[in-house]
């Protein structure tokens, strides 16, 4: 395999490590340093609700996201980490949709029930749902990203061999 | 640039516009949660070029990108827009509790805070914006 790939992966994986070790910084960064712990949970603002009573709690302080945004990137950091075993880095092809729409069905219906009022979810389901979307969502989403940025690469080691 | 077709500008700006003014209403922005809108975004955007041509791996995945940025930052001029006048109808109110100068002043740092923030809405959004234009993508084919 070539080694582009490989490090194409890597950096991914790296970048989106750093981001999820943010989700447990905002809360452990609280009680020592609060200006940077506030600017964390500022920025994690942008992508979640951040809701207390739909958030897990750790050092005391809940967590930089919400727990269904928790289970999502636990699912993607888990598939990121078990990726190149079960599915191989250069192997660009995805598997059925079907397994995608399965796997975000649960996570649909407990959101959409919650949002149009009939029921109240928990944070437990909310974390398996969305870990099963998450974790199976990867497998869609990385080999695109590994694919393009290959591609554009080679492409430019052309141009520039040339 | 070269990645960056013509046909691909249109369905950008209009994906990233509804993502963006979406984001911005306050009830409809609790979609917001894993940036859901700035997902659709991506999908409306790959949905309208895949009326215009055959798109490519790449072109979904950058136009989903694009289009989330745009979304990203039709998002922050929205809410600093709300946000200023929000701030500018609770000046009467706010001169019990802080003088006038001091509450400007206050108004004018926030503003320039939330300036810095552009890239990262901009960022956040072309990242999950691409995500949606891969998701569209792999919905749509088998």
């Amino acid at each position: 395999m070539e080694k582009k790939i490989i490090y194409i992966y890597l950096t991914i994986l790296i970048l989106f490590f750093i981001f999820y070790m943010g989700i447990f910084l905002a809360p452990y960064l609280y009680d020592i340093d609060r200006l940077l712990s506030l600017l964390i949970y500022s920025i994690y603002s942008h992508i979640c609700h951040q809701m207390p009573e739909r958030s897990f709690y750790i050092f005391n302080h809940k967590m930089a996201v919400c727990a269904r945004c928790f289970g999502i990137y636990t699912g993607i950091l888990f598939g990121m980490l078990i990726y190149p075993i079960v599915w191989r880095l250069n192997n660009f092809k995805t598997p059925n949709r079907w397994y995608l729409i399965v796997a975000l069905i649960p996570m649909g219906i407990d959101g959409t029930t919650q949002l149009i009022g009939l029921r109240e979810s928990f944070n437990e389901l909310r974390i398996i749902t969305g870990f099963l979307g998450g974790f199976v969502a990867l497998f869609y989403i990385l080999p695109m990203f590994i694919s393009v940025a290959y591609s554009s690469l080679k492409d430019k080691t052309k141009i520039l061999k040339s | 640039m070269e990645y960056i077709k013509e046909e691909m500008i249109k369905p950008i700006l209009i994906g990233g516009v509804i993502g963006g003014v979406l984001s911005s209403i306050p009830i409809i922005s609790c979609l917001n949660c894993c940036c859901l809108l700035y997902v659709l975004s991506g999908a409306i955007t790959a949905h309208l070029i895949t009326k215009e041509y055959i798109p490519s791996d790449r072109d979904y995945m950058i136009s989903g990108a694009l289009s989330g940025g745009v979304a990203g930052l039709v998002s922050w001029l929205l809410g600093t827009l709300f946000g200023v006048i929000i701030y500018g109808a609770m000046i009467p109110f706010m001169g019990d509790y802080y003088p006038n100068d001091l509450y400007m002043e206050m108004m004018g740092s926030s503003m320039i805070v939330n300036i810095l923030y552009i890239p990262l809405y901009v960022l956040i959004g072309a990242v999950f914006g691409s995500i949606g234009g891969i998701l569209y993508e792999k919905l749509k084919n088998k």
